[in-house]
């Protein structure tokens, strides 16, 4: 084998396309020549480099910014000064509790008001004694009212961590029709569950939603806007 | 202090593009950094080619290969938009772990252990990213592609529209130009 055919050998070498035969025939030139066998291991030196340039890691985040989920939220929190003229909003507290404590079957803490066919806002706040991965929430809904951006889902479900403290969660409902009914929000962790119930009523435009009982874990406050 | 939860990490039903081309994001955005050399610009591209995609669900349903495929897509969003921006390769000697950067060898070779091989081993990639950007843009493109980021050259030659044999002659050219270029600094 002449050397400048062992050079194109080498290339094909490096692509992973020599056949065998060839690649015996390489290495048997290779072994009688010296400056072959240097070139030969330039050459692999040179790709073993190529190979070790760095790349940017993949920025955290990219998914959620190339498909954002229909969330209510992004184009919402755009719009919300417009909305807060007539919403309801109603702040919860679900105190997460500490392993092992019970929770009587909840009560509903409150009742809102919606207007029919007029997204509102209701603002729920859990409040962890401490950060809590991997969280599931369940929202729970009823019959007549529907969580902007999810139509026609009763339940909507999602997993996520709580920092300690208060989290707020902003919830835009819409109901299609008069009725009552309670929104279940539902939080599941290493086996415990909590859960608070809103009574939701839904009739004609009313801008003033009232409190129901205070709850030893949830307390309520509401705020008109 | 109130987070506002991550409500949208929520369980949602993905749209077919997210499906078809979630499992391509790291391939492609490499490969957009490769063609832009720059963080934002690679985003930017990808963003883009999320926007083209849409409204061609049963295109993409029906692809064999969706990576190659995506790649091609990809390099023609960035040749039509090719709005060039003299951005600096990424200095080696920043290069760290902490850094949020890595490298596509995940076996540190022996050298790495050793503070003045390390050195000297930077200075090379130093070097060789330094001549590679000095190589005509198609050869650059067709190493990156196929000797960094392992694409076959007749996906190389699907996605850049060239023929099979003027891949494997641009390349085998380029690694020529780059071998005598190091042999000339040492």
């Amino acid at each position: 084998m002449h050397c400048e055919h062992a050079r194109d050998y080498i290339q094909e070498w490096l692509d992973g396309s020599l056949e065998e035969g060839q690649e015996a025939a390489l290495m048997t030139h290779l072994g009688a020549c010296q400056s072959c066998r240097d070139e030969h291991r330039a050459m692999r030196a040179l790709k073993d480099d190529l190979q070790r340039l760095p790349a940017p890691a993949v920025p955290a985040g990219i998914e959620q910014r190339l498909f954002p989920a229909p969330s209510p939220f992004v184009p919402r929190l755009v719009a919300v000064a417009a909305i807060l003229v007539m919403a309801v909003a109603l702040t919860l507290t679900a105190q997460w509790m500490t392993p092992g404590e019970q929770v009587a079957a909840p009560s509903p803490v409150a009742q809102v008001q919606l207007s029919v066919e007029r997204e509102q806002k209701v603002q729920v706040a859990l409040s962890a004694k401490r950060e809590l991965k991997g969280v599931r929430l369940t929202l729970v809904l009823p019959n007549n009212v529907e969580l902007a951006g999810f139509p026609e889902q009763r339940e909507v479900s999602w997993e996520t961590d709580l920092l300690a403290g208060d989290n707020r969660l902003s919830l835009p409902l819409i109901a299609h029709s008069a009725g009552s009914g309670d929104l279940i929000a539902r939080i599941d962790h290493n086996g415990e569950s909590r859960e608070m119930r809103v009574r939701l009523v839904a009739q004609v435009p009313v801008t003033q939603g009232w409190l129901g009982p205070n709850d030893v874990r949830f307390t309520a406050q509401t705020i008109v806007m | 202090m109130a987070t506002i939860l991550g409500f949208w990490n929520k369980k949602k039903n993905q749209s077919v593009t997210e499906q078809v081309l979630g499992p391509h994001i790291p391939t492609l955005y490499r490969f957009a950094y490769r063609l832009t050399q720059s963080e934002v610009d690679s985003e930017d591209l990808l963003q883009d080619l999320v926007i083209k995609l849409q409204g061609r669900e049963q295109e993409l349903l029906g692809l064999d290969k969706p990576g190659p495929w995506l790649s091609k897509a990809l390099y023609r969003l960035y040749v039509d938009s090719r709005r060039r921006r003299q951005v600096r390769p990424i200095p080696l000697s920043d290069v760290d772990s902490s850094d949020g950067y890595q490298r596509v060898d995940e076996q540190p070779g022996p050298a790495d252990s050793d503070p003045a091989a390390q050195h000297e081993r930077l200075k090379t990639l130093e070097l060789l990213q330094r001549h590679l950007s000095d190589l005509p843009d198609q050869q650059r493109l067709i190493v990156l592609m196929h000797d960094v980021e392992g694409y076959l050259q007749s996906d190389i030659a699907d996605i850049l529209s060239l023929p099979l044999g003027t891949v494997k002659s641009r390349l085998h050219r380029a690694r020529r130009e780059l071998r005598a270029k190091l042999a000339g600094t040492f």
